[in-house]
């Protein structure tokens, strides 16, 4: 009970315009162990980033609202805090490196300052100590010191989310997310930054809460999975639990559209079908008009949780046992 | 850069005047004059010899001298006429352009960060009603509140820093309607980008978000604009100095157009461009310390100097 | 084209302007322009009708009178009514703001077509000929357009255009360098088009929307410098009644009638406001990605 660093319950978050509604989070639930990784996996708009911010407290709004749910952070939600104590948070205890390095850093403040400033904002050392301790990051990251000084632009992609990982860890923080941290760049340097970060982690003991579409990353990195589809997890579970049982016809799926490399197939396996609309989701399994195993008990009203075996849980009608959820 | 384009101006502006209908010497000297004392003018003023020759003899003045010839008015060299009012418009417009740039950039922020509220749609109303205004009319309006009715401001002149109110704003209000809606739209944009949601993320207060990540971030296009009004300034202290009655080269250029004193009006617009060009260099250096990519293109790192320090410390 | 391709892209056109009038008129601000606007034409148009005086009507008996029933908007030095000379004065601000609106667009989109067109040194050589124009203040620009060739009324409209050519030009000119490495553009010329069916068919049509903001914009600003122009006493003269030429005369009088200048002044207000909003309404509902 106190080692879990991060529970969310029951979140709901929409996105709310005058014209419609964007149900992008329905109902998750979830929880890391201190020093665990968890993998949340899914498809562009299943949900994941919303989620990611949702822990930040980072949701913008107007038009984003946290409608329901609870988010602990070692037992205190986050939700219900007060803006100054939620500011204490980010940065410090929970960090966020995001998708895109391009674009994730300040062009116009040189590097060296940019790690500096949240070491600052966070502990109450002197500016030249902070610049010390930034340009210690910067090593810790594989970039020589010496370039403090300069800016952005002067950097590779690789080299620009290696300062954004810096930068998240600079004031160790118990738990980081991490949103797709290697999506945006080249293969060959995807696997220097996932090895950094496996390596960061495990140098400080940090929680990982990874968000990914790529299953292979997560099985290097993880020890949990969580897969997301319109909002929802629909299977969850440690990586034993979802790569050798796999229960949910969208993680079967999911499995079946990878690449064999020993097998020779004319085409590739993608799941039929589109995510439905995230302003018009249907009563019952999202997932059912793609599902090659529906029946009419899917369609007809919202499906449960069941827990399958120990500490692996599915959303699905297949493995529902009491007459009366049926 | 700027030395054609000068050249050009000059080119311009004399051919216009050159070709101007009406002979100066018998505007000047009037119906009384006899064609003696023509001759004697136009020969004095150089107005007898070609057109090129007279444009050579100008340039070279205006280039070796600093001379831009002599007015017919006054007789005086119009350099120094209008170089002893320069200061006067210079300050002037020193002032409209602070006055425009605080009034312009801090409600373009507040715009910005509070879109769509009661303040930003006044805001934006207002400076449509700003940019609307002919100036000299408002300058007009300002005089007739301010300091026939109520009294508080004087209507003229501009020895103390009473009389500088209602002029600055004056001039300044077309310029700072434009400079707050570029604040806005740029501040606008840059909120948007995924560095200031990292900044957030860092746990740092919207206020340093708002006045260190982003306004430094949105500065480029808005001192692109306050370049351009201090063009308009210009233009607008030309009016405005003939309603406040101040001796700056505004009214120089004006009392000159209606008595046709063509050297004055020539020189004065080849002085008002030359300022203009300057300004231009100013603008282009501040981008320069704005945008580090740009400043990059320029200088080398400042590696070494870092590395001093932290071995300093470090020690 | 076949009959159902120019069907097809007809009824492509009539969909798109339905979009543009239907943007355009939930835009509050914009409706509110063009109908003040409306009322600036008919009375453009109707002086006489709806004046109650002529504009020349001197009564030396009735001067500096203030604001009545009977003369809305007071009598000026002369006698004459001021809310008739500001209704009569309609015609002659709109009338210069249309033709020298017409001058530079014209004038501005020729140039910017063969400087985006040809490129290299002509393309050089037109620009820097814009820097110049654009390095001297626009009042000092017309007034030496009009030092120069003196002070009429088709003048005054002149020099105003000429000043605004430079923004025509660019605004052309930049819509031509985008356009003009695209595909199309090659693929009509692999066909034969000469450049003259390029630019008028393919280019023009793409810059319209960019253009006819920039016209209504410019509408206002010719009305503003006409103004100026007018009140430095090279525009307009009395006793014809534009605007600006009013607030030059009524100037001596501001201490103690403040009347004979504040309602010219507020009709040249209202009327570029009204132009600024049915611009930016025009922006709006012609390129909804314009808008912050």
């Amino acid at each position: 009970m106190s080692d879990k660093i991060l529970e969310i319950k029951d979140l709901v978050v929409h996105y709310i315009t005058d014209k419609t509604t964007v149900k992008a989070v329905n109902g998750i639930s979830l929880s890391l162990e201190r020093g665990e990784s968890l993998g949340l996996v899914g498809e562009t708009g299943a949900g994941k980033t919303t989620t990611a911010l949702s822990v930040m407290q980072l949701i913008p709004d107007p038009p984003g609202k946290i409608m329901s749910g609870e988010i602990l952070y070692e037992g205190q939600d986050l939700v219900s805090m007060e803006p100054t104590q939620k500011r204490e948070i980010r940065g410090n205890h929970i960090s966020m490196i995001f998708q895109d390095p391009m674009t994730a850093l300040n062009p116009v403040l040189s590097v060296g300052d940019q790690i500096a400033e949240v070491v600052r904002l966070h502990q109450k050392i002197s500016r030249a100590q902070a610049s010390i301790k930034a340009q210690e990051m910067l090593e810790l990251v594989g970039i020589p010191g010496e370039r403090y000084a300069e800016y952005p632009h002067q950097f590779s992609g690789g080299m620009k989310q290696r300062v954004v990982i810096a930068i998240a860890l600079a004031c160790n923080p118990k738990l980081l997310i991490a949103d797709e941290p290697t999506t945006a760049l080249d293969v060959t340097i995807q696997d220097q930054v996932l090895d950094l970060i496996e390596k960061l982690m495990r140098e400080f003991g940090t929680s990982l809460l990874l968000i990914t579409h790529d299953l292979g990353v997560v099985a290097e990195i993880c020890q949990k999975a969580a897969i997301m589809y319109a909002g929802e997890i629909v299977e969850y579970g440690t990586l034993k639990h979802i790569y050798e049982k796999t229960a949910h016809p969208y993680t079967v799926g999911l499995f079946g559209s990878v690449p064999n490399l020993t097998v020779d197939v004319d085409r590739l396996n993608p799941i039929k079908g589109l995510m439905p609309d995230p302003t018009d989701l249907p009563i019952g399994c999202p997932f059912a008009p793609r599902c090659p195993d529906v029946m009419p008990r899917c369609v007809a009203s919202p499906v449960p949780v069941t827990e399958v075996e120990s500490g692996h849980y599915v959303k699905c009608v297949k493995f529902l046992r009491s007459e009366a959820e049926r | 850069m700027m030395i054609p384009v000068l050249i050009g101006v000059s080119f311009v502006i004399f051919s216009m005047l050159y070709f101007a209908p009406g002979d100066a010497a018998d505007v000047i000297l009037g119906d009384m004059a006899t064609v003696a004392d023509k001759q004697q003018f136009r020969a004095q003023y150089g107005l007898d010899k070609p057109f090129l020759v007279q444009y050579v003899r100008y340039m070279e003045g205006v280039v070796l001298r600093g001379d831009l010839g002599t007015s017919y008015v006054t007789r005086q060299p119009v350099t120094v006429e209008i170089l002893e009012r320069f200061p006067t418009t210079l300050q002037l417009s020193a002032m409209s352009v602070f006055l425009a740039v605080i009034i312009g950039i801090s409600v373009g922020i507040i715009s910005a960060t509070r879109q769509y509220s009661f303040i930003d749609n006044l805001a934006t109303s207002l400076s449509m009603v700003g940019v609307s205004m002919p100036n000299f009319w408002q300058g007009m309006m300002l005089i007739i509140i301010f300091a026939v009715w109520l009294r508080w401001l004087p209507p003229s002149g501009f020895s103390t820093p009473l009389h500088w109110i209602l002029p600055a704003v004056t001039v300044g209000t077309n310029s700072s309607a434009n400079i707050m809606r570029m604040t806005r739209s740029s501040m606008l944009e840059i909120i948007r980008q995924d560095y200031i949601r990292t900044a957030r993320a860092k746990g740092q207060t919207e206020a340093v978000v708002i006045w260190k990540h982003a306004l430094k971030n949105a500065l480029i296009p808005i001192i692109t604009v306050v370049g351009l009004s201090f063009g308009r300034l210009l233009g607008g202290a030309v009016l405005t100095e003939s309603i406040f009655s101040i001796a700056g080269v505004g009214k120089l250029m004006v009392d000159a157009i209606k008595l046709k004193n063509f050297p004055m009006v020539q020189g004065g617009v080849l002085f008002i461009a030359f300022v203009m060009s300057i300004v231009n260099l100013v603008v282009d250096l501040l981008y320069s310390f704005a945008d580090p990519r740009i400043r990059s293109m320029y200088t080398r790192p400042k590696t070494k100097k870092f590395k001093a320090v932290a071995a300093g410390e470090a020690a | 084209m076949s009959e159902k391709e120019t069907t097809a892209v007809t009824m492509k056109k009539r969909g798109q302007f339905k979009d543009i009038r239907r943007r355009f008129a939930k835009n509050k601000g914009a409706i509110l322009g063009l109908g003040f606007i409306v009322i600036l034409v008919v009375c453009a148009l109707i002086p006489s009708v709806i004046a109650p005086y002529g504009f020349d009507d001197q009564q030396l008996s009735r001067r500096f009178q203030s604001p009545s029933w009977n003369h809305l908007f007071g009598t000026d030095e002369y006698g004459r009514d001021i809310f008739s000379r500001v209704v009569y004065g309609c015609r002659i601000s709109l009338t210069l703001g249309l033709v020298s609106v017409t001058i530079s667009c014209v004038l501005g989109i020729i140039l910017g077509c063969i400087s985006g067109y040809y490129g290299k040194v002509v393309d050089n050589v037109i620009m820097r000929i814009i820097d110049i124009m654009l390095s001297i203040p626009n009042i000092l620009l017309a007034v030496s357009i009009v030092a120069a060739l003196g002070t009429s009324f088709f003048n005054l409209m002149l020099a105003i255009g000429i000043g605004a050519v430079p923004g025509y030009a660019r605004v052309v000119r930049a819509s031509i360098l985008s356009v003009k490495e695209q595909e199309y553009i090659e693929a009509a010329r692999s066909n034969g088009a000469s450049d003259w069916r390029i630019i008028t068919r393919h280019i023009i049509p793409n810059c319209m929307a960019p253009i006819i903001v920039q016209a209504t914009m410019s509408i206002a600003s010719a009305v503003l410098s006409a103004a100026g122009m007018s009140f430095i006493g090279l525009g307009i003269m009395p006793p014809t009644p534009e605007w600006g030429s009013m607030l030059a005369s009524g100037r001596a009088y501001i201490r103690d009638y403040w009347y004979v200048v504040t309602f010219p002044g507020l009709a040249i207000m209202l009327t570029v406001f009204s132009i600024n909003l049915l611009g930016d309404g025009l922006r709006d509902a012609l390129d909804p990605r314009l808008k912050s």
